[in-house]
Parts: C-alpha cells; sequence; structure tokens
C-alpha cells in the first residue's frame, strides 16, 4: 500500500497534459511528516475541534498515530475526509500546525497514489464539484444563467469593477432563493457605481471546493489561470464578492500560486466594500420597515473570513462596527455564546459528508442563535445554506430567519448624494 | 358436486388477460382459450391509447408477460370450444386446439423459420395492409412465442423443417381434443370492427384512400406496414387532408344497429392527434354527431385536440363520397350550417368503424347456452353486470356491451370477483407449490461465476461470435466455467445448468441471451432449485442489444457483447444473496363508503368469509342511489337497494360504523389499522385490517345557475324524479323544458357528469308514459348515451320529445316575466327560440365531495385528479387500485358513473382485495431500496418522490456529548419498495442503496467497461 508520508515524486500521467505541475509545488508538500513534527502533543486542538463534539475525530492523535506509524489505521477509518477544515484548531495550536492545510495535503496525496477518493461522501451527488471540474475542460463554453440580474442593474462584460457572483445561480435549482444572494448584492453595488458592474457570463468557479475538499489540485489551477485570464480580458482592478470562500480562495490562495494576483487585483467582501463607502461617506443607512420595534439580530461569521484568514485581513469587526450602527435605526446587535474565531461550524465544508453529525453541529448553531435574536446574518452562501436546511426540519426554529449579509443590507442602504453637502439632508 | 378451483377464460384480449391474472394471482388454476396464435387482442394491434397518448403495446406487453409466465395460467392458444357439461361450480368443457403444425413446446420463437420461408401470406395483424412468411409469430411481442403454419399458404417446401434447429417443426401434428374441469367460465371474446363495405355511399373497398380507422391505426404504428410513416394506400404519398367520419356502423338503426359503439368518438381524436404529432402538415377533420367524451378526463382530451392540435370537429355526418378518378382524392358532401350542402376534397377518409359482436359470437352462445341481447351481444342484467344468463358462466369486456380499455379492465376484475365469490371454497385446491431445497450460504466464500450464453438459434448466434464470446469470458477474472448453448431457455437446458452448478459449485450465475423481461425469472428459479439465492444471477441482453442493433457490424457486434459481459462479471462478483420478506396479512377489509358500491364490495368480501368494517359517514347506508327510482332501462333501484341493504345487515361478517368518521388510517398493505368514531355517541373504535376499498361516492351539484332556489317551478333532475315516482304532479303539467350540462363541462367544473343525458331521458321517457300530452324539450350539448343507451335516446325521439342543442359559448337563458317562465335558447343551425314552459328541469351534474375527498386523500396518502376524484395507479390499465399497494377505488369516488358501472367496479375493488386477503403472506421483493440510517439527515425528498408510500419518516433521538437532538430517521417498507429507485436519485447524500443497484455494482460495471480488455 501506498502511504501518505511516503514522498513521491508528482506523477506527470496522473497529471496530464497540463503545466499545472509548475503550480503544484506551490501549494503542495510532499514531506508531510515534515509538517507534523513540530506537534508535541499538547492536544488543545482536540478540545476545541468542532467535529470531536460529535464523532470521534481527534487532531492531535490522528498526527501522533501517523508519525508513529499508524497511519493506515487512519487512512483505513476514512477519517482525513471527515475534516471540517474549520481551522479551529490552528487558532489555538501554540506550535502553528496548520492542520487543515495538511489534511488538505493527505487529500491529496491519497487521490494521487490511488489509496482513497472521497466520492462517495461528497453530498448532492457530488454535482457542485463536479461542475467546478468540467469548467477545466476547453470543449466547455461557459454560459451562466444572467436571467436573475435584477432590473434596473446596469451590467456590462467590460470595466474596472466586477461583481463576482460564483456559484448561487447554479444552486438555485436544488436550492431555491440563492439568487436573492446575488441580487441584493449586485443591487448594492449598481447604485454604489457609477459606471456598469462587470458580470460576467463566462465566469469560472473559484475551485474552494475542489481545492480543500476533494484535493484536485490540477483542476483548481487550471480554474484559476481561467479567471485569472478573464479578469484582465475584461480589464478588471476590483474583485467584489459575497461569498467567503470566493474570498479566501482570491485574497489567500490565489496569490500562492499566481504572484502578480494582489497586485493586479484588489479584492473585496461585500461587507469590506459596504464598511469602505460607509465610512467614506458614501453611504447611510435607513430603517426600512415602518415599525420601530427592535429586531435582535445575530452574526455568524463564517470560518472562510474568520479563523481562516491571516489576523490582518480578519472580516470580524468591520462587520461588527456596522451592525452596532445599526441600533441607531432599530436592529439590535446580539452575540451568539461562540463568535468571531470560535463561532461554531455550520457543519459541512466542500460539500463532504453531510450526516447526522453535522446536522447535530447544525442544530447547536440555532440553538445558540435563537438565543439571542429573530434573524442571523451570515455572509457564506453555504452557511445560509446548511442552516437553512436545518431550519426547515425543526419547528423550534422556525422563528429565527437566516439571511445573508446583503439580504439583510440591501434595502437599508441609502446613498448619500456627493453632490450635496453631508449632513444637510 | 365438489366445487373445482378451476376456470376456464374464453378470449385472450386485455379483458381475459385481466381476468385470468386475477384470479390465478387468488388461487385458482386458469386456462385462458385464445382463438388467434397469441394473447393480447386489438389492444395489442393499436398504436397509443387515449387520453395518455400511452403507447398500447408498451403498457400491454408487460402484461402479456405476465400471463405468459404466471405459474397457474394455462394458455391455450388457436383453441375453440366444442362442449359444455356440468353446473356452477364443476363444469365439463371440451375444446379442439388447432394444429400449428409445430410442436409448442420445442419452438423458441428464434423466427429463424420465416426468414427461411419462401412464401407470402397475408398480415392480419397489420390490418392486411402489408404480407409476412406463411410461417410467423402474429406479432413481435405475441405470447406465448410461438411461430404457426398458415395452412392454406405453406407449399410444405420443408424449408423450415430444415433450418430449425429445435426440431419443432412437424407438418403431421394434428388438432387435439382437450378436455377441462372447471367450476367457472368467463367469456371475453370482444368485439370485431364493423365492415363498412355495404355503406356504398363512401366506397371503402372500391376507393383506395377510403380506409378503417383500425387500418389507419396499424398505419400510425411503429410497427406498422409503413413503420409509423403516414402514407395513403392509392400512391403513398402523405395525405395533407385526413377526414374522418364517425359512427359507421354505429348508431344506424336502418342497418339494425341502432347503438353507440362508445370509443370511436375518442379514438377518432386520439388518431387525429397522433397524426397530427406525426406529421404536423396533416390537417385532421372529424365530422361527428354529438362528441361523446363522456369518460374520465375524456373531455379535455377533445379540448387540447381543438385547441392546441388544432383538429377540427363539423357535427355533420356525411352524405356520399365520390372518388377524383386522376388523384384518387376524394371528394366529401356534407350539409353546412346554412343548411347548403357543399363538398370538400380531402386525400384520405378514415372511417371510424364501430364496434360488433364477434362473429362467432352466436356459436358460442349456443354452444355455452346462455342468451345474447337484441344487438348479438352478451345479455347481462343492471344488478348483475358480468353475469350471463347461464349461471356459473360470466362476461366481460366488448362482448358484453361495447367499451373502452378501462372499463374493460374493470369489468374483467369485477368478473373474476364474481367468481370468486362462486368457488372461494375451492381456492388454492388445483394450484401446486414447489417444494424448494434449503438455500446455501455462499456469503464467506469468494465468488465462483458461471456464465450460460445463448445462440438462440441463429437470433444471436448468426451475428455474434458466440464460441468467441465464451473463450473471452473464461479469462474473466472469477468466472469459473462458461459454455454456450443453442437455446439456454430449453427445458433441457434448465437442467445442464443446475448440473453444472453443482459440478463447478457456482455461486453467482450469469446467462447471456435475450431480455429479462421475459426470462430472468425462469432462471432465477432455475437456480433456486439447486439452493443458490434467486438474486445472485445477472441477465446480458445480448440479443437486443448486441445481435439485433449492430445485425450488419457482426464483429462490433461480438466486441460489445464481450463488454457487456465483462461488466456482468464485474457485477456479478459483487453481488450478495438477498433475502424476501415474508409479511403476514390480516385478513379483514376496511369499506369506506356505504351507498351501492360500499355495500357491493362488502357483500362480495364477506360471501367469501371475510370480515368487513362497512364504515358509512350517514345515518343509513344507500348513498346517492337512495335518490334514484329506476334506471334507464327501468330496472327497479329502490328494491334492489332494499335488498342489498337486508343482506348486508344480517350477514355477520360485515361490522357497519354508521353516522362514522375515520380519524386516522396507519399501516401498509396487510397490516392497516384505522381509528373510527360512529354513532350518536361518537364511540371511538380502532379496527386492523389488510385492506382498503375506498367507495366514498359523489354528490349532486347545487346549482347556482337559472335561478334554481328563487322559483319552485325550478328543480333538478332529482327532485323532478322523486315528484315523478311519488307525486301526481306531473299529470297535469303541459310543458316542461330540461337543461342539461348544469354544472358539467363547465369553468369549474370542466369534465362531463357521464350520467345527465340517460337520466333527463329516463325521467323524460317516464313523464311522457304518465303524461302522454306532456310537451318536453331538453336543450343539451351532446347527447352522451353511450352503448345500449342509444336505444333510449331513439325512443325518446320517437316519442315526440324535442332536443334542441345549444352550443357552450351561448347557453340558454331564463327570464320569468310576470310570473311566466321564459327560456331563450340559440340553436347553431336554427338561431334563436323561445320556450314558455311551466317547469324546469336542471341536469345537474355529479361533483366530488372536495374537503372530504381532500382530508381522506391525505390520510391514505393517495392522489386526486384536479376535479378532486380519486386518481387511480393508472387510468388505462389499472382503473381500480392506486400506486399505493392494498388500498382500491371504486364507485362515483373514482369518477362519474351509472350503478351498473358502480356494481361492477366495486366487484372488481372486490377481486383486487381478495388477492391480498386470501394470502397468508405476502412476499416482498428483494431488490428493495434501503437506508444507510446514520448518514441520513431527514431531509425528506425520498418521502417525497416515492409513489408507492413506502418511505416513513422515522424520529430518533441522538445523543452527543453535551447535548441531544431528535433527527428524522428515512425508513423504507420493503412490503411497499417496489425498487424503482426514484428515492436513490433523489437523496442528497447518496445513503439510499437500490439493493444490487448500489455503488457496489455499477461503479465495478463503469470501472469494467473503461478497463479495455
Amino acid at each position: 500500500m501506498n502511504r501518505i508520508t511516503e514522498l513521491e515524486k508528482l506523477k506527470k500521467e496522473k497529471i496530464g497534459k497540463t503545466d499545472s505541475n509548475l503550480y503544484i509545488g506551490k501549494i503542495y508538500e510532499p514531506d508531510l511528516v515534515n509538517l507534523l513534527k513540530k506537534c508535541y502533543q499538547c492536544a488543545r486542538c482536540s478540545g476545541v475541534c468542532q467535529i470531536s463534539k460529535v464523532q470521534k475525530f481527534t487532531p492531535s492523535r490522528i498526527i501522533q498515530m501517523i508519525l508513529e506509524g499508524f497511519e493506515d489505521e487512519i487512512i483505513n477509518s476514512q477519517v482525513l475526509w471527515d475534516c471540517l477544515m474549520c481551522n479551529s484548531c490552528l487558532q489555538h495550536c501554540p506550535k502553528d500546525i496548520n492542520f487543515a492545510d495538511i489534511v488538505r495535503i493527505a487529500r491529496y496525496k491519497m487521490r494521487l497514489n490511488d489509496i482513497q477518493n472521497p466520492d462517495r461522501s461528497i453530498a448532492h451527488k457530488g454535482i457542485y464539484p463536479l461542475m467546478s471540474e468540467l469548467m477545466v475542460q476547453d470543449n466547455i463554453n461557459i454560459e451562466r444563467p444572467l436571467d436573475w440580474i435584477p432590473k434596473g442593474c446596469n451590467v456590462s462584460n467590460k470595466g474596472e469593477i466586477l461583481y463576482y457572483v460564483g456559484c448561487l445561480p447554479f444552486f438555485n435549482y436544488e436550492f431555491e432563493g440563492s439568487t436573492s444572494i446575488a441580487e441584493s448584492t449586485l443591487k448594492i453595488i449598481c447604485q454604489l457605481e457609477r459606471d456598469p458592474v462587470v458580470v460576467l457570463k463566462n465566469e469560472t468557479c473559484c475551485g474552494h471546493d475542489l481545492y480543500w475538499g476533494q484535493a484536485k489540485f490540477e483542476a483548481f489551477i487550471e480554474l484559476g489561470k481561467k479567471n485569472l485570464s478573464n479578469f484582465e480580458d475584461a480589464g478588471i482592478k476590483t474583485i467584489i464578492t459575497a461569498c467567503a470562500e470566493c474570498y479566501r480562495t482570491f485574497k489567500i490562495d490565489y496569490p500562492n500560486i499566481f504572484e502578480e494576483f494582489n497586485n493586479k487585483f484588489e479584492v473585496k467582501h461585500i461587507i469590506e466594500y459596504i464598511f469602505d463607502k460607509w465610512k467614506q461617506g458614501e453611504v447611510q443607512f435607513k430603517n426600512p420597515n415602518e415599525s420601530n420595534d427592535v429586531i435582535p439580530f445575530t452574526y455568524h461569521d463564517p470560518c472562510r473570513l474568520s479563523r481562516f484568514l491571516p489576523k490582518e485581513n480578519k472580516v470580524i469587526e468591520n462587520v461588527r462596527e456596522i451592525f452596532k450602527h445599526l441600533k441607531t435605526i432599530g436592529y439590535d446587535f446580539k452575540e451568539m455564546e461562540h463568535n468571531k474565531e470560535n463561532s461554531y461550524c455550520c457543519g459541512v465544508n466542500s460539500w463532504m459528508n453531510c450526516n447526522e453529525k453535522s446536522k447535530a453541529l447544525r442544530y447547536k448553531r440555532l440553538l445558540e442563535a435563537k438565543a439571542v435574536g429573530t434573524k442571523m446574518i451570515t455572509s457564506c452562501p453555504k452557511c445560509r445554506m446548511h442552516l437553512r436546511c436545518l431550519k426547515k426540519d425543526y419547528e423550534d426554529f422556525s422563528s429565527i430567519d437566516i439571511i445573508d449579509f446583503s439580504e439583510f443590507l440591501v434595502d437599508m442602504i441609502e446613498v448619500v448624494n456627493s453632490n450635496e453637502p453631508k449632513g444637510e439632508k | 358436486m365438489e366445487k373445482v378451483g378451476a376456470v376456464l377464460v374464453i378470449g385472450g384480449g386485455i379483458a381475459g388477460i385481466q381476468t385470468s391474472i386475477d384470479l390465478a394471482d387468488s388461487g385458482y388454476k386458469v386456462y385462458l382459450a385464445e382463438s388467434t396464435t397469441s394473447i393480447g387482442g386489438v389492444m395489442s394491434q393499436l398504436d397509443k391509447t387515449f387520453p395518455t397518448n400511452d403507447c398500447a403495446i408498451c403498457i400491454l406487453a408487460p402484461k402479456l408477460v405476465e400471463t405468459g409466465r404466471h405459474e397457474n395460467i394455462d394458455i391455450l392458444i388457436n383453441t375453440s370450444i366444442d362442449k359444455i357439461d356440468g353446473e356452477p361450480g364443476n363444469f365439463n368443457v371440451e375444446l379442439t386446439q388447432g394444429t400449428l403444425r409445430l410442436d409448442q413446446s420445442k419452438c423458441t420463437g428464434c423466427g429463424l423459420c420465416a426468414q427461411e420461408c419462401p412464401i407470402e401470406a397475408i398480415d392480419f395483424f397489420n390490418e392486411k395492409l402489408s404480407n409476412k412468411a406463411a410461417i410467423s409469430v402474429k406479432f413481435p411481442q405475441a405470447v406465448p412465442l410461438v411461430f404457426s403454419i398458415n395452412k392454406e399458404k405453406c407449399i410444405g417446401c420443408g424449408m423450415c423443417k430444415g433450418i430449425c434447429k429445435a426440431k419443432a417443426i412437424n407438418y403431421e401434428i394434428q388438432d387435439k381434443e382437450i378436455s377441462l374441469n372447471v367450476g367457472a367460465v368467463v367469456v371475453a371474446t370482444g368485439f370485431d370492427e364493423y365492415d363498412p363495405t355495404p355503406l356504398t355511399q363512401y366506397g371503402y373497398g372500391k376507393y383506395l384512400n377510403v380506409i378503417t380507422s383500425i387500418e389507419f391505426e396499424r398505419i400510425l404504428s411503429a410497427s406498422g406496414p409503413h413503420s409509423g410513416l403516414i402514407i395513403r394506400p392509392s400512391d403513398g404519398t402523405i395525405p395533407k387532408k385526413i377526414a374522418f367520419l364517425h359512427c359507421i356502423g354505429s348508431r344506424d338503426r336502418s342497418k339494425g344497429i341502432e347503438y353507440c359503439s362508445s370509443v370511436c368518438c375518442m379514438y377518432t381524436t386520439k388518431e387525429a392527434v397522433i397524426a397530427k404529432e406525426h406529421m404536423d402538415i396533416i390537417k385532421p377533420t372529424i365530422f361527428t354527431m354529438d362528441i361523446r367524451a363522456y369518460g374520465k378526463d375524456f373531455d379535455k382530451y377533445i379540448e387540447r385536440a381543438r385547441d392546441e392540435y388544432g383538429v377540427r370537429y363539423i357535427r355533420r355526418r356525411i352524405s356520399y363520397i365520390k372518388e377524383i378518378p386522376n388523384s384518387k382524392d376524394l371528394r366529401v358532401y356534407y350539409e353546412n350550417e346554412n343548411g347548403k350542402i357543399v363538398e370538400e376534397i380531402f386525400n384520405l377518409v378514415v372511417l371510424s368503424v364501430g364496434m360488433q359482436p364477434n362473429q362467432k359470437a352466436k356459436e358460442l352462445a349456443q354452444v355455452l347456452n346462455f342468451e345474447l341481447n337484441e344487438y348479438g351481444f352478451c345479455k347481462t342484467e343492471t344488478f348483475s353486470p358480468v353475469e350471463t344468463s347461464k349461471p356459473g358462466i360470466y362476461v366481460c369486456g366488448a362482448f358484453a356491451a361495447p367499451k373502452d380499455i378501462p372499463e374493460t379492465v374493470i369489468e374483467a376484475s369485477a368478473a373474476a370477483g364474481r367468481v370468486n365469490v362462486l368457488l372461494s371454497e375451492a381456492r388454492n385446491k388445483l394450484v401446486s407449490k414447489k417444494e424448494l431445497p434449503n438455500e446455501l450460504d455462499v456469503s464467506n466464500q469468494p465468488p465462483r461465476i458461471g456464465v450460460f450464453i445463448c445462440h438462440c438459434g441463429i437470433n444471436i448466434g448468426g451475428v455474434v461470435n458466440v464460441p468467441n464470446v465464451v473463450e473471452y469470458v473464461k479469462t474473466l477474472p472469477d468466472v469459473v466455467y462458461a459454455e454456450h448453448n443453442l437455446y439456454t431457455c430449453s427445458a433441457d437446458t434448465q437442467t445442464n445448468i443446475k448440473e453444472k452448478i453443482e459440478k463447478n459449485q457456482l455461486n453467482r450465475v450469469i446467462v447471456a441471451s435475450c431480455t429479462p423481461r421475459t426470462h430472468e425469472a425462469l432462471f432465477q428459479a432455475t437456480i433456486r432449485e439447486v439452493g443458490l439465492n434467486k438474486y445472485l444471477f445477472e441477465m446480458v441482453n445480448i440479443r437486443d442489444q448486441c445481435s439485433w442493433v449492430h445485425m450488419h457490424e457482426p464483429e462490433l457486434a461480438t466486441a460489445k457483447s464481450k463488454d457487456l459481459l465483462r461488466m456482468s462479471v464485474a457485477k456479478a462478483s459483487q453481488l450478495i444473496p438477498l433475502q424476501e420478506q415474508e409479511i403476514s396479512v390480516i385478513n379483514k377489509g376496511l369499506i369506506i363508503g356505504g351507498g351501492v358500491s360500499g355495500m357491493s364490495a362488502a357483500l362480495n368480501l364477506a360471501s367469501q368469509g371475510f370480515e368487513v368494517f362497512l364504515v358509512e359517514k350517514e345515518d343509513s347506508l344507500g348513498g346517492i342511489a337512495k335518490n334514484l327510482y329506476t334506471t334507464l332501462e327501468n330496472d327497479n333501484i329502490q328494491e334492489y337497494l332494499r335488498n342489498l341493504i337486508k343482506e348486508i345487515e344480517k350477514n355477520q361478517l360485515i361490522q357497519i360504523f354508521k353516522n362514522a368518521q375515520i380519524n386516522s388510517i396507519s399501516g401498509y398493505i396487510g397490516n392497516f389499522s384505522t381509528n373510527v368514531t360512529y354513532g350518536n355517541n361518537k364511540k371511538s373504535v380502532d379496527v386492523d385490517h389488510g385492506i382498503i376499498i375506498v367507495a366514498t361516492g359523489a354528490k349532486e351539484y347545487q346549482p347556482k345557475e337559472y335561478k334554481f332556489g328563487q322559483d319552485q317551478r325550478i328543480i333538478t333532475q332529482t327532485n323532478f324524479e322523486k315528484d315523478l315516482f311519488t307525486t301526481d304532479k306531473i299529470k297535469d303539467l303541459k310543458s316542461i323544458v330540461m337543461i342539461q350540462c348544469v354544472g358539467s363541462r363547465s369553468k369549474e367544473h370542466p369534465y362531463c357528469s357521464r350520467v345527465c343525458c340517460s337520466e333527463a331521458i329516463k325521467n323524460a321517457l317516464k313523464a311522457k308514459e304518465i303524461n302522454p300530452n306532456l310537451e318536453i324539450v331538453i336543450l343539451y350539448r351532446d347527447i352522451r348515451t353511450y352503448g345500449f343507451k342509444e336505444k333510449f335516446y331513439n325512443s325518446a325521439r320517437d316519442k315526440k320529445i324535442v332536443f334542441i342543442r345549444y352550443d357552450e359559448t351561448n347557453p340558454p337563458e331564463l327570464k320569468i316575466k310576470s310570473n311566466q317562465l321564459e327560456i331563450t335558447v340559440n340553436n347553431p343551425d336554427l338561431g334563436k327560440l323561445e320556450i314558455y314552459p311551466e317547469l324546469i328541469v336542471l341536469s345537474t351534474g355529479i361533483v366530488a365531495p372536495i374537503k372530504e375527498n381532500e382530508e381522506l386523500a391525505k390520510m391514505l396518502k393517495v392522489p386526486l385528479n384536479e376535479d378532486k376524484f380519486f386518481l387511480e395507479a393508472h387510468v388505462k390499465l389499472r382503473p381500480i387500485d392506486f400506486a399505493t399497494d392494498g388500498i382500491y377505488l371504486c364507485g362515483c369516488a373514482h369518477s362519474p358513473k351509472d350503478l351498473r358501472e358502480s356494481i361492477t367496479q366495486s366487484n372488481g375493488a372486490a377481486a383486487q382485495a381478495v388477492k391480498i386477503l386470501s394470502a397468508e403472506k405476502i412476499v416482498t421483493s428483494g431488490l428493495v431500496a434501503a437506508v444507510i440510517e446514520e448518514n441520513c439527515i431527514g431531509c425528506g425528498s425520498c418521502f417525497e418522490v416515492c409513489q408507492f408510500n413506502a418511505i416513513e419518516l422515522i424520529e430518533q433521538v441522538r445523543e452527543f456529548e453535551d447535548f441531544n437532538i431528535t433527527i428524522r430517521k428515512s425508513h423504507i417498507n420493503p412490503a411497499l419498495c417496489k425498487g424503482c429507485g426514484t428515492c436513490g436519485a433523489q437523496c442528497p447524500n447518496s445513503t439510499i442503496v437500490i439493493k444490487h443497484f448500489g455503488f457496489e455494482q455499477i461503479n465495478a460495471m463503469i470501472s469494467a467497461l473503461l478497463t479495455q480488455s
């Protein structure tokens, strides 16, 4: 049996006729032991590991067993496909061992060496990762549905400001109402931009799920290349997205492969975009409701905007600053018991392993939400989808409205006319 | 004399087939005698069926196969009835089976002989529109699939005999005398199409481009003479304008064919629609009198034909046709709306021929000694609709009266239902059960696969290099034995397979031959006989998929056979023994609804010794029939009803709950539990039962139209009937107007209520009888007196009852001027007419009780149609069952129908129910879906898509470190699961596995396919 600790040379025939090889080295470390050996078995990770609350999964023990030669047992137990990749462990690791990243590499090794593949445990029959993979094919002409674009939004296929939509229109076939996030986001951006906003008909998947979930790095790299050339062709300078995963991918993972990426494009999550506009005085908030009842609401931090970002980039405090300000228009922001970097996970990463255990994690999360508010805001479409899925099954949670940040804000945004001096309205 | 547990069914059309299956499934030995060489009847000739446009042979073929391989059914083809003796319960019948000039037990149906036969004979299946060999099979899907030699055409050249590898052909075989001892006889000999040659004005037989509807049906069929291409006989061009002429051999008193053939309006529309679908340039025109779309969802079909397909309807019968000599086009003459005779040219004329009694019906009636009616159809009575005049002999299908397929199927089940009542004590006496060895435990053995590859004569072997495939298969992993057979399905090969299994210790068997649809069960039974679990079997269809579709590419066909076998071997090695479960049955029935339907079904079941719970919401039994006094045929309904109620009430096995309400129904086939509250004190009781019959009926429409309720002179047909039979109000009346279609065929109720035309005519005739000077005017849209009811329409016309047609867009208007009733009606031909009647009778329709039906449907988890009537499993072939096993449907709960039809359907429902009630145990299939519970997140997607109600969501508590959560888990009941796989496709988590079609098996097949040899 091939082992994940063995050092293999990259097998060219597995990778195919692409030049991905050049890039793979940048996101792949063949020597797993080297990454693990820093561990001194303090086991803090296992205490905070979210999935360990519902199943046997202890990162420290996994590391120990691999290092001490019991890796077959680890592989056979298939736990490496169970990691939520939520990065809770890294938050607490005194040695900065990036366990999620190690699992990602181990997954790639298992696939590369035909040890194991996760095809059976990909939820929704693997259709979404498959769609991402299909987009790699040169003979596939991507024509994304654009019928969700709201009336009055001025869009173009060339320009400086891109709204990167992501999977939402594809989700909409199975998860009704997914495009509502895209509609809200685009409405907000169009209100604030003079020039038409770019929405690409041939927009390519960012590749997040293939990277983290299924460990198909070659496909991920190909998607990256396509995106890069698409953005360049359209003359993009700023990329705005409402997806936590796309954001992390563009902000951190693409620059790992394409060094110039950050110089060429400014990547902004819609939270940052609105925050900046607000701070610049271009935006203020109004109460869209007729009644003046105070609405208590809370915020679910997606891992990709909190734990998964370097300190200087975390989208945690700016969103709270906006939320706290909303008190002036009748929205009372309250924290859940677990928040910010310690936020509970939505239970599923990259379509892997949706089961009763991940359901239990979501259940826990909604219990916390229910305790503090009637609205639960999140800024990751998948968190929204997963939490809504759970809500549907439990009468108890019917009172909680789970919505995306853009959906929440779209009717509150008021553009400050720049011709008028501020404050005179 | 002792009763005999066997039944002779005469006629192998859809009626005979259904009766045979129903009886065989209920524990009787069935002999199915068919005069031609295959069962299937006229339905097998049809291209599509209305109103669903299902392919006829596609939905019939599974029934043919089921009949053919049913262990309790013996099919006697080419057989006629000579003599009958005995009494109900014990008859001796003598039959003659004509020689096929070959040995039926040896013929495998491979068809080699027909390819070699030098002689062409007429293909009667294709209505003489094409030829076929003198040795032939009736049609490709024939059951039994045996060839026969046309004696008149055969020249005895011996070519077939020489080529036949099965050595089946024997010119010397003589006709065979058969005698049978049976308890009952069911006659289902069907009908003949009317031969329009005597109607010389239409030129059938003289003009090439005048054809009959059944000929057109074959032309439409993809398996027909022109492979579905619509071309006309004279010159093979596409007829752009086609005229369809209704009522050819129907509604023609002068020709002695007074009755309506009931089906022509619908099948003509279907043919017009299908023709249009085949070729859009075709413009169909239908010449008709009334459009009789009286069945469930029929009116909608007509509307679609008219509005979506542009089918033109002209309300005229054609006076005459003349052929244009050069073009062979046809000049059609008819009277237009202004009363002028006009001519129109058509490229093809289709005569919609009616139904006639089978030509041998008279002879058969004499042999069996039962009476025919005035038209030569079998005589039956309203209250005993499937009994002939001779006790112990039953009738069903078109031989009793012209009717369509669903009604034929209903009647066929009803005939089985009545036979059940006669013979229940002899049930299971003549059916045998095979003793099987214990199953071998092979679960821990490595796969040892044996492969048997069939030449099928030259059917496969003539194209695919079978020995080469065998050599290849031997090289595949886990294959320990492989051989080829001339016919793998023959009886001696079965013995051989069993020997090879034992000798080589095979634990998986693959047969590569024809289709599993016909042969899988045979091979499964074979391997089971030597102790192998029957699911350790795989079948590869290298006939249809290789030798047939690639007949001109033998090398590719051989290569593909290897590919398919490689996949099959890979799958076989992943097969595991599957267990069939036995489920016990509570042999009691619950019947919902105490009208005539419910009571008839209850009595049927009780008379066979089954306990019945009869639930009625009102405080008395009888339902809608309580308001009816006579039938159109003048039978006394009140007397019948009194006797029926008396019988029900004195029957010890029937427990009646009046004033009752059903609160909940749980369980599944064989094991239901229902909570009922009943009586004035609302007592609550739980009853356990094995089946449910829904007989909840319908109700009369309460009109909002025509100032109903505002004036005592405006009443409904039911009010009028009561006045007729219980008062003498009618005596002094001078004039009545009846208005048809009040609350039917309207926006709110877009369907026809079927009975109102007959009810109006019945009451009009009765009123005329009481008061001959009474003037009666009936305002109608179409008079729908289908079948023999037409006679009463004629007699109403004879009695000077006036019928005035109105158009749906322009209904009659009522005014009351100085206390005088004034009706204005717009006749499309005559214009505006004013009538001043003393009484207005509204023929109100039948409507479904929406709220009650919705509640009950929810409890039963069965569907309703758009009009809120209960929706059966399949409108054509399963008109009595729901898709959910163990629940059946009869009477007006299904759709509006008259008393006779309700009684028929309730006996049919009883016959379906008895299949379950008479079984001690139900055996489920092993090929079902199962849930991997751990991964189920209880999303309910599977529950929503399962049409068999096999899925339940059960709440379970999962305990975690610091909290508990209640999670719904999908649970699939193997007793209800059909293994269709829909749930598996829907499950977002891939956590539902269809056994033997799971990830392991399918993945193994795909991997094997992609692994090049």
